[in-house]
């Protein structure tokens, strides 16, 4: 555990939580492809079949993962689990929540189409609209431009889509 | 070659290449979007276009993306792309003591003759290298695309580990859908939507343009002011070519090789060259506040990556950087099979495309010239306009190319698992690059081992596979082996 190539090996990690996070979601992604490989029929005519590199490409995943993840908790054990999730920066909360947010109402604005089935004129106008005023800080000038913004993004997608690409639109 | 340009100087493709480069300028200048996220958010609206207008549009907006970053770079200190980032290090200080235009001048003049230098490369390699990869059996391509990906797992920011993690993930994620051997379905998660895996566009658009503009508003990026100070014009003197040429020739001829390495980009190019210059410069003492030798250096180096990057796409079908990953994205979409038979197949596109690299620099020129006082102000327009009509584009596009809302969730998806690479430090290239090129590398690899009923032993006794093996095994294994020099060096010091 000494040798310089195990020190080498276990440079500290700058972010041991984001290293544990992104080491368990990977081995868990690998995980579900080496169990959904198990289902795949034995090679018939060639010799590595269906699952061998998809299976193959998952292990090496796995094995990476674990080297990360044994970083990672080293780093931990050091700094007495008091390592911050991004080194020398706070995220504020906010910041967390804004992105978030646009996720989601990105995700509602797809839904609203292609689930409710709303026009995309009007599902963009208010998704547009909505999505610059927040992320303009809720400032009340703003939501007029953002609302002219919309309105001219919306039907001009519309018309450009429709009328000179002629595709369908969401 | 002259009835590429020919072909690109007819009046509606001499329009698209104006507007890409145009476009890739105006996007490449923005801090927080890049070429990339362009060319991913095009791809959909080019589903309607031929074959040649589309590549002419993309690679003019490729070759103007790479330039646009050196406007914020040299005004506001703040890269428009990563290839820009050495840029700052002359570029702001020259803007401090009152040279913005004599500074954007010279970067505007290097990045042209870097252009049409690494085209020149790209014209007389093309066909030689084509002539090459024709003959490299299926082991050789595989090797090729290993080199690729150890190349872009260890170069890329943050650490190799989690490179490699990248690469592997994206190679996952294009195994769903159809086996390309045996035709076998895989991995469907029992949804029928998922016949045909993640399609190339959702997944593009995901990682590169939503993710990227998801992380811009959890960066918390704000607008530019425009620097109202700046109002001189680009002062670009072709007496330049005469006093920094040394600096141009061997800047333009590291760019268009780091470029033609599979996996690497317009940034490492950049950095490289800068240190030749310093390295090789009688004032190194100079550099990093206002030497025009290191604005000469970078820009040369980060536009000859275009021309570079494209040789091994054109040549093999193996992505030179990740936009041309992303362009291998573009060929597939206009049923064009990257390799070395596209030539074969498709003349006039590849001719289009290697005229475009050309034309396009001299686009880039003269917008750059006379529109940069104007492209500057563009780029003060208040993010929370511009993000919420990017993300609309990118709905709008998906779903326009193919018709189904699954993509569209597919493309969230992606998004979300760009973001979670972005927090974790995961560099994006890698995951987009084992994206593409699984296909690839699966399908060289079993079809090898069928050729040779299932032997290894060939791929290690044939010169040419070894010789592409141990390549990629020393890139791979080289950030270890400089980690534990470093730590002996640390404890031998008393």
């Amino acid at each position: 555990m000494t040798s310089p190539i195990w020190k080498a090996k276990m440079i500290s990690s700058r972010s041991p939580l984001a290293d544990i996070a992104l080491a368990i979601a990977t081995i868990v992604i690998a995980g579900i492809f080496i169990g959904l490989s198990l289902d795949l029929p034995p090679p018939e005519y060639e010799p590595l079949g269906p699952a061998s590199v998809p299976v193959g490409v998952a292990l090496c995943c796995d094995g990476l993962s674990i080297f990360l993840l044994v970083r990672a908790s080293r780093e931990l054990q050091r700094t007495h689990g008091v390592a911050p999730l991004v080194p020398a920066r706070e995220i504020p909360g906010r910041l967390i929540l804004k992105t978030s947010a646009v996720l989601l109402w990105t995700g509602l604005y797809v839904a609203s189409m292609t689930i409710v089935r709303i026009p995309f004129v009007w599902s963009t106008a208010v998704y547009l609209t909505a999505l610059s005023w927040m992320l303009s800080g809720f400032r009340p000038k703003s939501l007029l431009v953002s609302a002219a913004i919309a309105l001219i993004v919306a039907f001009g997608c519309e018309y450009v889509f429709t009328h000179i690409f002629t595709t369908n639109l969401p | 070659m002259f009835d590429g340009i020919l072909i690109v100087l007819q009046p509606l493709n001499f329009f698209w290449l104006v507007v890409g480069v145009g476009s890739g300028i105006v996007v490449g200048a923005i801090p927080g979007l890049s070429g990339a996220m362009l060319i991913a958010l095009t791809l959909p609206m080019t589903y309607y276009m031929g074959n040649i207008e589309a590549i002419i549009l993309l690679i003019g907006m490729y070759v103007g993306s790479i330039t646009g970053g050196l406007i914020t770079a040299i005004l506001f200190s703040i890269p428009g792309t990563p290839s820009s980032i050495v840029s700052t290090f002359d570029g702001y200080p020259m803007t401090l003591s009152g040279k913005a235009g004599r500074a954007l001048g010279l970067g505007v003049l290097s990045s042209f003759v870097g252009g049409v230098i690494s085209w020149a490369f790209l014209a007389a390699l093309f066909g030689p290298m084509t002539s090459i990869a024709l003959r490299f059996s299926s082991f050789d391509y595989f090797a090729m695309v290993l080199i690729g990906l150890a190349l872009i797992s260890t170069v890329s920011r943050g650490s190799t580990i989690k490179g490699l993690i990248g690469a592997g993930l994206g190679m996952l994620a294009a195994m769903p859908g159809i086996d390309p051997t045996s035709g076998q379905l895989r991995f469907q998660f029992g949804s029928s939507d998922m016949l045909n895996g993640f399609a190339t566009l959702p997944t593009l658009v995901g990682v590169f343009a939503v993710a990227i503009v998801l992380e811009a508003i959890f960066r918390n990026d704000h607008a530019i002011s425009s620097n109202a100070n700046w109002s001189q014009k680009v002062e670009i003197s072709f007496h330049d070519l005469a006093r920094h040429w040394k600096n141009l020739l061997r800047s333009s001829v590291v760019g268009t090789w780091i470029g033609v390495l599979p996996g690497l980009g317009g940034n490492v190019g950049s950095i490289i060259a800068y240190a030749f210059a310093r390295n090789s410069s009688k004032t190194p003492e100079k550099f990093g506040k206002g030497c025009e030798d290191g604005i000469v250096a970078s820009e040369a180096a980060n536009n000859a990556t275009v021309g570079g990057a494209l040789v091994p796409l054109v040549a093999m079908g193996i992505p030179g950087s990740v936009i041309d990953a992303i362009l291998i994205g573009a060929l597939m979409i206009h049923n064009l099979s990257p390799g070395p038979l596209l030539y074969r197949n498709a003349p006039d596109v590849i001719d289009a495309l290697i005229a475009s690299a050309l034309l396009g620099h001299v686009v880039m020129l003269f917008i750059m010239w006379f529109g940069t006082r104007y492209i500057a102000r563009l780029v003060s327009v208040p993010r929370h306009y511009l993000f919420p009509v990017i993300l609309v584009f990118c709905v709008v596009g998906v779903f326009s190319s193919s018709n189904i809302a699954f993509d569209l969730w597919v493309m969230l998806g992606f998004a979300v698992v760009g973001l979670f690479f972005s927090a974790t430090g995961v560099p994006l290239g890698p995951f987009v690059i084992g994206y593409i090129l699984a296909p690839i590398a699966e399908t060289n690899l079993r079809s090898g081992l069928m050729a040779t009923g299932g032997a290894i032993t060939p791929m290690f006794t044939h010169p040419l596979t070894l010789g592409l093996l141990s390549v990629s095994v020393v890139v791979l294994l080289w950030p270890f082996v400089s980690n534990v020099r470093q730590v002996r060096r640390a404890e031998e010091r008393p």
